[in-house]
């Protein structure tokens, strides 16, 4: 074959091969064998009302199903919290259920390798470990407040040994104990902003990472754009310039634990006005001249050393306190990570409250818009859907710990949360956990304290779940949520609550209900006349029918309902409260610097981690992805010699990380900040080996009076190490945030 | 400009090739999409010998019993093993091919056929606005209650689509089909 036609053969073979390419091929159509919703449309779908479970926030979202699978989730747009609106997290809980690392089937642990068992054969273990417990069982949860709480509240109690604690997310026991002091009910409490002209947060890097991120990003943006005539005016005071902090007017970088001393220097000056210009006369002079007194050493001139802001500019930032009443304060992580946060947290509500009193005599109007629920249905719901908040603080989580050291128990039950990996390490939860004969968890994902457990019992997600939730905090109506089944379990898992009910009564133990749907409705049925709002003429079928696809209950504050202000137990009674100690921190002089450790909203504590999407979001203010990182002032970079992407070792009396790091300008210089939820070793391929576990540097150190891990009161060093790699980032090295930056 | 005669040999062979694969290409794809080949009966095989005839025409069940979401969505829906047993559990158990949809049944294992009426991706087809319009199935699947192998007996381009909705003064605006 000459040349001339070799390449005409090969001109013809090239195209016959392109244009086998552009053929079709064969393509299938699978229907199930039994559809899960009968008469199911296969392209319109059904949309199903719920609440998302990925946070404790208990945003109201609707799913939309299509046989039988849930393809997308957005807000619920009549629920009082998400109000249409959902977070990356709430979007993303799809690639959660349809995960490939998803448990599949019931799972014994033998010498450390997992077999599967059937579920009869996994029950009867769990029937068999609780019997010979006999008490002394304790019961781990992830801070939730819902039914799975409610039931192993009622089943297990205090009874005999046995022992409830959660592991919720740090410092929301700081922001129960600084309201509760104030006000009546154990709730966090959570501004509305959607009114307010002026607003500074403290620390509260609440659209990414705060109780309630998504309200809370909803009433920010309802006071900057919600109102046609006025904008309203944030300040962040705070040692990081984070996403929120990035998205106000002002950034003051705060020294650490500072922030409370901050809310009592403005009360000073609000106090001051107020006696100045006879506001607020129903507090009555003398309870003012008191509050004076013991304001004294809190003036702006006397305390801007420390919280190193001008006393010029305390009192600007006092003055709408009065002038544009009621002005908001919001706290956050930023306060509540310290020694001092519950009392930090009351200074806050206190200015809070004294503007709103302010405010209220302006303007004549209540600010609040609250109703307040019945009594003795507030009570039913938080006994059997929820845990006392004594029962979620992180000292009992210590006392948990130091109980299985002390072999306390011999039967630990843990569900859907991994504080071997998220909390301090040297709580040494790990090594206090293999005290325990008998370790279940309850999890829908292989994770470092899963691994450790003798039984997996592989949960239902909770798209696939009965619960109803009490939200931890208070957004101004009552709320109860629930949360039903959208699509059809498609592995081989079942409800927690079902499987410990069915266990607990076939151990001999009293249960209140044989599955949890049924306990829901129990309940609910008791309570259905204080639930208002729900028609009266519905029959039992009817009204629980009408609360599903609402997504649960709350009373229409707009049709009837008695308008309430929360109101201060005792005004008179605050004064005691108008002191706040220096935060103490942990570390010698040989540790220089504050470590900052803080949520990002795709990883949170750790659980996004195993979420290709959530590694693909990038940071707001970093724009990093896909990786993790340290960050240090840029001033300080240079005094260590580093530049971005030069690995770097942080340091603390309890362990060391290492990792790359990113001069960041949005820091103090003696700060050192570090996301959390990195470092996994045994959640799955994305997280395992991705960054190191800022919780390996923290110490034990509490909030005294709430019992809160003070977790932002851990002093650590930073050396230059070995190596160095690129930083992924998803913008320009000189992109807008930075520029901003650099501005202030 | 470049004269070819003044091209390296190189490059005349490049441009031979490309040239070649260019005319190749093109006589193939009117061949495959505008000629013959394309409009041959697709007539696959399928899992089970299902026969629209027995059902639809010797013993009259209605279209819609089986493919239920016609007339309520874009998608006609094929049925699945469970509404075959609606009938059949009392029906020719005995029958081989039946035997075979109480196996899938029994073992939750569905049922893959195979796709015989199929439009690109760039068309928006809605069975619901034409059941609506009271368009009957043969005007687009021929007469397929006759059929006990289905196949397609249309060839689906565009003219297809145009010359009825002209005859019937539906749309044909691009975008009623091309959203």
């Amino acid at each position: 074959m000459d040349r001339r036609s070799f390449l005409k053969f090969g001109a013809l073979a090239a195209s016959s091969g392109v244009m086998g390419a552009c053929g079709q091929a064969t393509q299938k159509v699978i229907p199930f064998v039994i559809p899960p919703e009968d008469g199911a449309n296969p392209v319109d779908g059904y949309h199903y009302a719920t609440t998302c479970r990925e946070c404790e926030a208990g945003c109201g979202v609707v799913v939309r199903t299509v046989n039988g699978r849930a393809k997308k989730i957005e807000g619920n747009s009549v629920h009082p919290i998400s109000n249409g609106r959902a977070c990356v997290k709430a979007q993303a809980a799809v690639q959660r259920v349809y995960h490939s690392e998803r448990l599949t089937d019931p799972m014994v642990n033998k010498n450390g390798k997992f077999e599967k068992i059937s579920w009869n054969d996994a029950i009867g273990m769990l029937v068999e470990k609780l019997k010979i417990a006999n008490g002394k069982t304790f019961f781990l949860n992830n801070g939730a407040n819902d039914a799975l709480a409610g039931v192993v509240d009622s089943i297990f109690g205090e009874k005999g040994g046995n022992f409830i604690a959660s592991n919720h997310d740090f410092g929301h026991e700081s922001l129960i104990a600084g309201g509760s002091s104030l006000f009546d009910f154990p709730k966090i409490q959570l501004a509305d902003m959607s009114n307010a002209d002026f607003t500074i947060l403290l620390g509260a890097d609440m659209n990414e990472s705060g109780v309630s991120p998504v309200y809370q990003a909803y009433t920010f943006g309802q006071s900057r754009r919600g109102r046609p005539s006025k904008r309203g005016r944030f300040v962040y005071c705070g040692s990081r310039l984070s996403p929120t902090a990035a998205s106000a007017d002002k950034w003051l970088p705060v020294p650490p634990g500072q922030l409370g001393l901050l809310a009592l220097s403005i009360a000073q000056v609000v106090v001051d006005t107020v006696i100045q210009r006879e506001l607020a006369p129903s507090v009555g002079r003398d309870t003012l001249m008191g509050w004076r007194q013991a304001l004294n050493s809190f003036t702006p001139e006397k305390t801007y050393k420390k919280i190193e802001v001008k006393a010029d500019y305390i009192r600007r930032m006092a003055a709408p306190f009065v002038d544009e009443a009621p002005a908001l304060m919001v706290a956050g992580d930023g306060v509540v990570g310290f020694t001092n946060g519950t009392s930090s947290t009351e200074a806050i509500e206190f200015v809070n409250m004294l503007s709103a009193e302010i405010g209220r005599e302006k303007t004549k109007l209540s600010q609040a818009k609250t109703l307040q629920s019945n009594p003795t249905l507030k009570a039913a719901l938080q006994a059997n859907f929820g845990l006392a908040p004594e029962k979620q603080s992180f000292r009992r989580l210590k006392i948990l710990t130091d109980g299985m050291v002390g072999n306390e128990y011999k039967v630990g039950i843990i569900s859907h949360t991994n504080p071997v990996f998220d909390t301090p390490k040297s709580l040494k939860f790990k090594e206090a956990l293999a005290n325990v004969p008998f370790k279940v968890s309850f999890s829908c994902f292989m994770d470092e304290t899963t691994v450790e457990c003798n039984l997996v019992l592989p949960d239902n997600h909770w798209l696939e779940s009965w619960s109803a939730q009490l939200p931890n905090f208070r957004p101004g109506v009552p709320i109860l949520n629930l949360v039903q089944p959208t699509v059809v379990p498609f592995l081989n898992t079942k409800q927690a609550g079902d499987v410990l009910l069915e266990a607990a009564a076939k151990a001999g133990i009293a249960v209140p209900a044989k599955n949890l749907e049924s306990f829901i409705g129990t309940v609910i049925e008791k309570n259905r006349a204080y639930l208002k709002d729900v028609p009266t003429a519905l029959d039992t079928k009817e009204s629980w029918n009408h609360m599903l696809q609402s997504g649960g209950w709350w009373p229409n504050y707009n049709i009837g309902g008695q308008a309430e202000t929360p109101k201060p137990a005792s005004l008179s009674a605050v004064s005691k409260n108008l002191i706040i100690e220096d935060p103490s921190f942990d570390g010698d002089d040989s540790y220089q610097f504050y470590l900052h450790p803080y949520k990002t909203a795709h990883m949170g504590r750790g659980n996004g981690a195993n979420q290709a999407w959530m590694h693909e979001a990038p940071d707001p203010v970093t724009t990093l992805m896909w990786q993790f990182w340290i960050e240090v002032n840029p001033v300080m970079a240079s005094t260590i010699g580093v530049v971005e992407g030069d690995i770097v070792k942080v340091a603390s009396p309890y362990g060391s990380i290492t990792g790359p790091v990113f001069p960041f300008a949005g820091l103090r210089p003696d700060v050192i900040a570090v996301p959390v939820g990195y470092g996994h070793t045994k959640y799955g391929e994305l997280a395992n080996n991705v960054g190191s576990n800022a919780m390996n540097l923290l110490g034990i150190t509490i909030d005294k009076t709430s019992g809160a891990l003070a977790f932002r009161s851990q002093k650590v060093s930073i050396t230059k190490d070995k190596g160095s790699v690129m930083m992924m980032r998803n913008a320009h090295p000189r992109g807008e945030y930075k520029g901003e930056i650099f501005q202030l | 400009m470049v004269k070819f005669g003044s091209l390296s040999t190189t490059a005349k062979v490049v441009l031979g090739f490309i040239g070649t694969a260019i005319a190749t290409f093109l006589v193939l794809f009117y061949i495959f999409y505008e000629g013959p080949f394309y409009l041959v009966a697709h007539q696959p095989t399928q899992p089970i010998n299902y026969s629209h005839k027995v059902h639809a025409d010797d013993n009259k069940i209605p279209c819609q019993y089986c493919h239920t979401f016609a007339r309520r969505s874009e998608m006609s829906g094929v049925p699945g093993a469970a509404r075959c047993m609606n009938c059949h559990e009392s029906v020719k158990q005995e029958a081989p091919e039946i035997k075979k949809v109480i196996a899938h049944y029994e073992n939750n294992k569905p049922i893959e056929w195979v796709k015989v009426f199929d439009l690109p991706d760039h068309v928006w087809f809605s069975h619901k606005k034409h059941i609506a319009k009271d368009v009957s199935c043969q005007t687009c699947h021929g007469p397929i209650e006759k059929m006990d192998v289905v196949s397609r007996t249309n060839d689906f381009q565009m003219g297809f689509c145009l010359d009825c909705h002209q005859e019937n003064e539906a749309p044909t605006d691009c975008w009623t089909c091309h959203t």
